[in-house]
């Protein structure tokens, strides 16, 4: 039988120990209700998700809220709150776009938000493509301030609106800010992860954040083999999905301590401004 | 904690995933070594596939001489044509040492929860209290996925007709908490496998409201990674006790022919 080599971050995760000896941002959280529509949550409010970020050793949260730009001061109070935990990032909706710049103008006034998104051009949000003129001034505000845009790439079904292609599109159209295309811009697919990839490979401002499609066998060690681990952060959707388990598509995979290291907050930290 | 993984598999797979995937029994060993998993609840991708006998004959054959792996058969949805003689089945089964079966998910069907349509074999699993795990269930489906399976009406049904059967729904999903809270709730011989059960400090809501006795560690291997399962409930804030049960317990039990009657809730 061949045997694995397990690293200390494997380790420890795997026996439920706060990862300590590295740090970590999660690219990817949100800031929701406990009671939506869609889904029924528990322990949403910011007190308890720092609470869940502690057991396992998470430093710092980006977060962001959906639907409503209205719904950006719950995340302003939040990162307001807790600033050395939480990252706001602020939400943009193409269907109000003449509001969009006064929207990143006020947020921004907080120290404790770095970065805008999570863009959401699907039928779960607003439903307009990424490439579409209304985004223009969100494009041009990170492009001025340099910070992270993350948008939502997937599934299959929504490739209309957010393909990696189109958002590799958005790229060459406006340098000079970090793209990171949520969920690998797959979620389900493996034709669309290889075209994230492709369009990493070929955008320099373009990373890839892993939730969601990191739940299939060996797809962060896929990515790493035709990426390399310098273009990919840790991202978990939370509270969509739980700290506990998206934890270990970094920790447990089988890559080296230092790769894992860079995923999990290395790279992010430099797209913060903060390296 | 002694891990026991209720959901993984052998055996060449139609569709490999490009990052490649475990399909020998010398694969899952070290895959379960690297994530400290001491026994696995085993089926053979050819039974799942393609043919239920070869494969299921097969899945002994490879697990022979490894103790910590336990062969779980597969059968179909609906019985009643294919095993005439459930009595005999459930007497072969057990006399291979199987002591569990899973009903996998076929590509088309109709999904009907009688049990005229089920088939007498579901009875006889019934009567030796042989878990039987499906995989095809609504509660188990993403959200973006349109339904492809048992619905939760079906799994009512499916619980109230056989209630000495414990049935155990695999990969529970995270958009189905407001309806698998209450259906657990309504049937005591329903579990969960949480190798997908992703919703957020879900294993705690759910050991609080289900009972962690209902509840059962899985890594979905070998299109999942058994990590965040493992994770999920390593890093989960309840006690070592509710812990070890769903790490392992609950399934060991489960296969030995005893299952809890859930704690009524509160």
């Amino acid at each position: 039988m061949t045997t694995i080599t397990r690293t200390s971050l494997h380790e420890a995760a795997i026996a439920g120990e706060p990862l300590v000896d590295v740090e970590i941002i999660d690219a990817h959280a949100h800031l929701l209700d406990e009671r939506t529509p869609g889904v029924s949550f528990q322990y949403t409010a910011p007190e308890q998700m720092i609470e869940a970020m502690d057991r396992i050793g998470i430093d710092r949260a980006c977060i962001s809220v959906i639907s409503s730009t209205k719904a950006n001061a719950e995340m302003l109070d939040a990162v307001s709150r807790f600033p050395d935990r939480l990252v706001g990032f602020v939400l943009v909706n193409p269907r109000y776009p003449d509001e969009m710049t006064s929207t990143l103008d006020w947020c921004f006034e907080n120290p404790a938000v770095k970065g805008i998104g999570e863009v959401h051009p699907t039928s779960y949000q607003h439903w307009y493509p990424v490439t579409g003129p209304a985004y223009e001034p969100a494009w041009e505000f990170a492009a001025r301030r340099n910070v992270p845009v993350l948008i939502h790439s997937g599934p299959t079904s929504e490739a209309s609106r957010c393909s990696p292609t189109m958002i590799g599109e958005v790229a060459r159209r406006h340098p000079g800010f970090p793209i990171l295309i949520g969920h690998c811009g797959a979620y389900d697919s493996w034709s669309m992860l290889d075209e994230a990839i492709d369009v990493a490979l070929a955008e320099e401002q373009v990373y890839l954040e892993i939730s969601a499609m990191a739940r299939f066998y060996g797809v962060l060690e896929y990515i790493v083999k035709r990426l390399g681990p310098d273009k990919v952060v840790f991202g978990s959707d939370a509270p969509f999905h739980d700290w506990t388990a998206e934890i270990a598509h970094v920790a447990c995979a089988k890559l080296s301590d230092r790769q894992k290291a860079k995923i999990f907050g290395g790279t992010m930290r430099a797209l913060l401004g903060e390296a | 904690m002694r891990f026991f993984d209720a959901n993984c598999m052998v055996g060449e797979l139609t569709r490999p995933q490009p990052s490649g995937h475990v399909d020998t029994v010398e694969g899952l060993l070290a895959e379960l070594e690297y994530f400290g998993i001491a026994e696995g609840l085993v089926c053979h991708a050819r039974a799942a596939e393609r043919a239920l006998d070869q494969g299921n004959e097969t899945i002994v054959e490879v697990l022979d001489g490894h103790d910590n792996l336990h062969p779980a058969w597969v059968i179909p949805m609906h019985t009643a044509v294919d095993y005439p003689e459930p009595e005999r089945t459930v007497a072969e089964l057990v006399e291979a040492g199987v002591r569990a079966v899973r009903a996998w998910r076929p590509p088309y069907h109709g999904y009907l929860a009688d049990t005229w349509a089920l088939g007498p074999l579901w009875d006889a699993l019934a009567e030796q209290r042989i878990p039987v795990l499906v995989g095809a269930s609504d509660l188990g489906r993403y959200p973006d996925q349109p339904g492809h399976g048992f619905s939760a009406r079906n799994l009512y049904d499916i619980c109230r007709s056989f209630p000495t059967l414990p049935v155990v729904v695999v990969r529970l999903n995270f958009s189905a908490v407001r309806v698998a809270v209450p259906l657990m709730r309504e049937c005591p011989n329903l579990y969960a496998e949480l190798s997908f059960f992703t919703t957020h400090r879900g294993v705690e809501f759910l050991s609080r409201e289900v009972g962690a006795e209902r509840l059962l560690f899985g890594s979905g291997l070998p299109w999942a990674s058994p990590g965040p399962a493992i994770t999920a409930v390593q890093y989960a804030l309840i006690s070592d006790e509710e812990r070890a049960l769903i790490a392992g317990e609950n399934l060991r039990e489960l296969l030995a022919g005893q299952w809890h009657v859930a704690r009524s809730p509160a």
